[in-house]
C-alpha cells in the first residue's frame, strides 16, 4: 500500500506532468501525419530519455504512445487517410461524417472514445498486473522457456501474412542478438573482431532504423511514383473544419456519449482483451471493435455512412489495448507488441528488468507508471480537445520537408543512444534489412520481439539445461511448460490449417 | 510475390549454410564444461531459418507460380536505386557528422534528402537544412545536456 501511495505521489509531480504533456502532444502531432506512427516516435524518443528520471522517461513515452493512437484519427478523419494502421476502421463513418461538415463532432467523439477505452484498459492492467506476476513469479526456467516460445509462435503467426516468414523474422531477431558477449562464458561471440560489437547490438540502432527510418525511406519510395499525386490531391479534399458551423455540430452531447456507452463498453472490452495476447495487435481490435458495434447494432445500415457509433467502437477498442498491452510486459517480461519492446529498451536504460520482479524490486516505479498512465488520459482529453484545430494543421505538413528532418533525427537518435558514430553506420545497416523486409513481408515486428527476447530465451534454456543435467525434456515433463508448448503444437497447426483452406477456397 | 519468395528462400538457406557451417563455428568460442557451447543458440537459429525457408521454397515452387503473379517483383531496379540513393546520402551525412560536427551533418543529410524527395525551394532547403539541425543542437546540447559529435 505504502508502495501505491508513494507512487501515486511521484506521478503528481509538476516535471512528470509537463513531459506527460509534451509526450502526448508530440504523439497526437505524429499519429496525425500519414506516414509517421506511434512506435517510430517512440524508438527515436527512447535516446531522449537517457538522462530523465525513470518515471518520467517511462511516463513520456507511454504518453506518446497514447497521444499517437489517438493522432491517427485525425487525419483519418479529416482526409480519410488513416495516420497510422489502427486508425483504418475510424475512416469508415469518420470521413463521411466531416463530410457532412460534422469534422469536429467525429473528432471529439474519436477523443472521447479513444480516452474511455484507455482508461479501462489501464484500470485492467492496474487490476490484474499484481495477481499475474505473483503467479508468473512461481515460474521456473523451463515454462519461461516454453512460454517465450508460445509468445513467439503466436506473434510470429499473427503479425505476419505468412506463419514461415514470421517464424524466419523471429529466429533471425534472436540470431541477430547472438552478437556480442556470450552470457555465460563470457567470450566474444560473432562479433568479427569489431571492439564496437562486444556490447552487443544495441537495440535502439535495431528499433530505430527499422521502425523509423525504413518506414520513412519506403514512404519516401512511395511519393516519389504513385503515391505523390493521389496524396496532394487528396491533401487539397481534407475536410476544413470550419468555424462558421453551430454548436450542436462541433460538440458530443453528454446524451450521445451516453448513447453510445454500450458501443464503448464493449469496444473497451474486446481491445483489452485483443492487448492481452501478444500479437494480434491494435488494427485487428478496432476491426473487431467495430465489427462487433454494428452487428450488435438495431441500424447497421447506418454504419458507414458517419455514424457517431462507428467511430466510438473503433477508436475505443484501438485504445484499449495500449493499457492492456503492458499485461505481459510488466508480469512477465515478454513484449506483446512492438512499444512496448522499445519500452523494454527504455526499462533496461533505467537500470530496471521488465517482469515479474518488478512488483518487489521496483513497486514504487510500477504504480507511479500506473498513476502516470491514468493522468495521461485525462491530459489527452484536455490536451486533445484544446489543440484538435492545431493538430488538424499538421496533415498539411509537407511531406517532403518533413521526411528529410525526420531522417536526421533519426541518426541522431542512434548517435544519442550509444554516443558512437559506430551505432549510426549499425542503425543504416537495420534501416536497410528493415527496408526489405518491409518489400519482401518478412515481419519486422517479430524481428524486433525475437530480438528482445533473445536473451531471456538463451538464460532460460541455460537454466532449464543446468537444473535439469542437460536433459531437455524436462520442458515436457512440468505440467506447465508441456501445456504451453502442447498450445503452442496446437496453435500453429490451426493457423496453417487455416491458411491451407483458405488457399483451397 | 510467389517468384520472390522462392528467391529469398535460396538466399536465406545459402546464408543459413555459411553460418553454421563456417561463420558461426569460427567466431564461437569453444564450448565449455558449465553450460551450453556459446555457438549452441546461434546455430540452431541458423538451423530453423534454414528449414523454414526450405518450407517456404517448397510452397513457392516454381510449378505452382500464378502466371500473373510470379511476374510482380517487390524489388526492382528502381527500388534498389531509391535505397541506395538515400543510404549514400545517410553515409555522406554520418561521414561529415564525424568530421565536421553535428550541425554541418545535419545540413548535408537534410538538404540532399529535401532534392532528392522533390523539394527544390532555396528558401525551404535553406531553413529546413539549418533550422533543423540547429534547433535540435539547441535543445540537446543546452536543453538536455545531451554529448553531441
Amino acid at each position: 500500500m505504502e508502495a501505491i501511495l508513494a507512487g501515486f505521489s511521484d506521478a503528481l509531480n509538476l516535471s512528470n506532468i509537463i513531459y506527460l504533456m509534451v509526450g502526448i502532444a508530440g504523439g497526437v502531432m505524429v499519429g496525425a501525419i500519414p506516414g509517421l506512427n506511434g512506435p517510430m516516435a517512440i524508438a527515436i524518443a527512447v535516446p531522449l530519455t537517457f538522462y530523465m528520471d525513470p518515471l518520467i522517461a517511462i511516463a513520456f513515452l507511454v504518453g506518446m504512445n497514447k497521444g499517437s493512437t489517438f493522432g491517427g484519427s485525425i487525419s483519418a478523419i479529416l482526409l480519410n487517410t488513416p495516420g497510422t494502421p489502427e486508425a483504418v476502421a475510424t475512416t469508415f463513418d469518420g470521413y463521411p461524417l466531416a463530410q457532412q461538415g460534422k469534422g469536429v463532432k467525429a473528432l471529439k467523439m474519436a477523443l472521447y472514445a479513444s480516452v474511455t477505452g484507455d482508461t479501462f484498459s489501464d484500470l485492467v492492467l492496474i487490476l490484474v498486473a499484481a495477481p499475474i506476476a505473483t503467479v508468473a513469479l512461481k515460474m521456473g526456467p523451463p515454462e519461461v522457456l516454453s512460454l517465450i516460445i508460445f509468445a513467439l509462435a503466436l506473434i510470429a503467426a499473427l503479425e505476419s501474412t505468412s506463419l514461415l516468414k514470421g517464424l524466419i523474422g523471429a529466429s533471425l531477431g534472436i540470431l541477430v542478438n547472438c552478437i556480442g558477449i556470450d552470457p555465460v562464458s563470457a567470450s566474444p561471440r560473432m562479433t568479427f573482431g569489431i571492439m564496437d560489437l562486444q556490447r552487443g547490438i544495441p537495440l535502439m540502432a535495431v528499433g530505430i532504423g527499422m521502425l523509423a527510418l525504413s518506414e520513412v525511406w519506403a514512404q519516401l519510395e512511395a511519393d516519389s511514383h504513385r503515391k505523390r499525386r493521389a496524396d496532394s490531391q487528396k491533401q487539397e479534399e481534407a475536410v476544413k473544419i470550419s468555424p462558421g458551423l453551430s454548436k450542436a455540430d462541433q460538440r458530443v452531447s453528454l446524451a450521445e456519449y451516453l448513447k453510445v456507452g454500450k458501443t464503448l463498453l464493449r469496444s473497451s472490452l474486446i481491445g483489452t482483451a485483443v492487448g492481452t495476447l501478444p500479437g494480434l495487435g491494435v488494427t485487428i481490435a478496432s476491426f473487431l471493435g467495430y465489427g462487433a458495434a454494428k452487428r450488435a447494432s438495431k441500424n447497421p445500415e447506418e454504419f458507414g455512412k458517419g455514424t457517431l457509433e462507428g467511430i466510438a467502437a473503433a477508436e475505443a477498442a484501438n485504445n484499449a489495448v495500449v493499457g492492456s498491452n503492458m499485461i505481459p510486459l510488466f508480469t512477465l517480461g515478454i513484449p506483446g507488441n512492438v512499444v512496448a519492446a522499445l519500452l523494454i529498451g527504455a526499462f533496461i536504460i533505467h537500470g530496471v528488468t521488465p517482469g515479474p520482479m518488478m512488483f518487489e524490486e521496483n513497486g514504487r516505479l510500477i504504480y507511479g507508471i500506473f498513476a502516470a498512465m491514468l493522468m495521461a488520459n485525462l491530459l489527452n482529453l484536455f490536451i486533445g480537445g484544446v489543440g484538435l484545430r492545431i493538430f488538424a494543421k499538421a496533415l498539411s505538413a509537407p511531406r517532403n520537408i518533413v521526411f528529410p528532418i525526420i531522417i536526421f533525427i533519426c541518426m541522431a537518435g542512434a548517435y544519442m543512444a550509444e554516443n558512437s558514430i559506430f551505432a549510426i553506420f549499425l542503425m543504416l545497416i537495420f534501416a536497410v534489412g528493415g527496408y526489405f523486409m518491409r518489400k519482401l513481408e518478412i515481419s519486422f515486428v517479430t524481428f524486433i520481439i525475437g530480438f528482445v527476447l533473445g536473451p531471456m530465451l538463451e538464460l532460460s534454456l541455460q537454466q532449464t539445461l543446468i537444473i535439469s543435467r542437460n536433459n531437455p525434456l524436462i520442458i515436457l515433463q512440468r505440467p506447465i511448460s508441456a501445456a504451453f508448448l502442447l498450445l503452442t503444437a496446437f496453435f500453429l497447426w490451426r493457423v496453417t490449417r487455416k491458411k491451407k483452406n483458405r488457399v483451397q477456397g | 510475390m510467389q517468384r520472390a519468395n522462392f528467391y529469398m528462400s535460396l538466399s536465406l538457406i545459402a546464408l543459413g549454410l555459411i553460418l553454421a557451417l563456417w561463420l558461426i563455428p569460427s567466431q564461437s568460442a569453444p564450448g565449455e564444461r558449465y553450460g551450453l557451447p556459446p555457438s549452441t543458440l546461434p546455430i540452431a537459429c541458423t538451423v530453423l531459418i534454414i528449414v523454414f525457408s526450405v518450407l517456404l521454397m517448397v510452397q513457392n515452387r516454381p510449378s505452382t507460380w500464378d502466371k500473373k503473379e510470379a511476374g510482380t517483383n517487390p524489388l526492382t531496379l528502381r527500388i534498389l536505386l531509391h535505397i541506395a540513393l538515400y543510404f549514400g546520402i545517410a553515409i555522406a551525412g554520418v561521414v561529415t557528422m564525424k568530421y565536421l560536427g553535428f550541425i554541418a551533418g545535419g545540413v548535408v543529410t537534410i538538404a540532399a534528402a529535401m532534392i532528392s524527395a522533390g523539394r527544390y525551394s532555396p528558401m525551404s532547403i535553406g531553413i529546413g537544412a539549418l533550422g533543423a539541425p540547429a534547433a535540435l543542437y539547441v535543445v540537446l546540447w543546452y536543453g538536455l545536456r545531451m554529448p553531441l559529435p
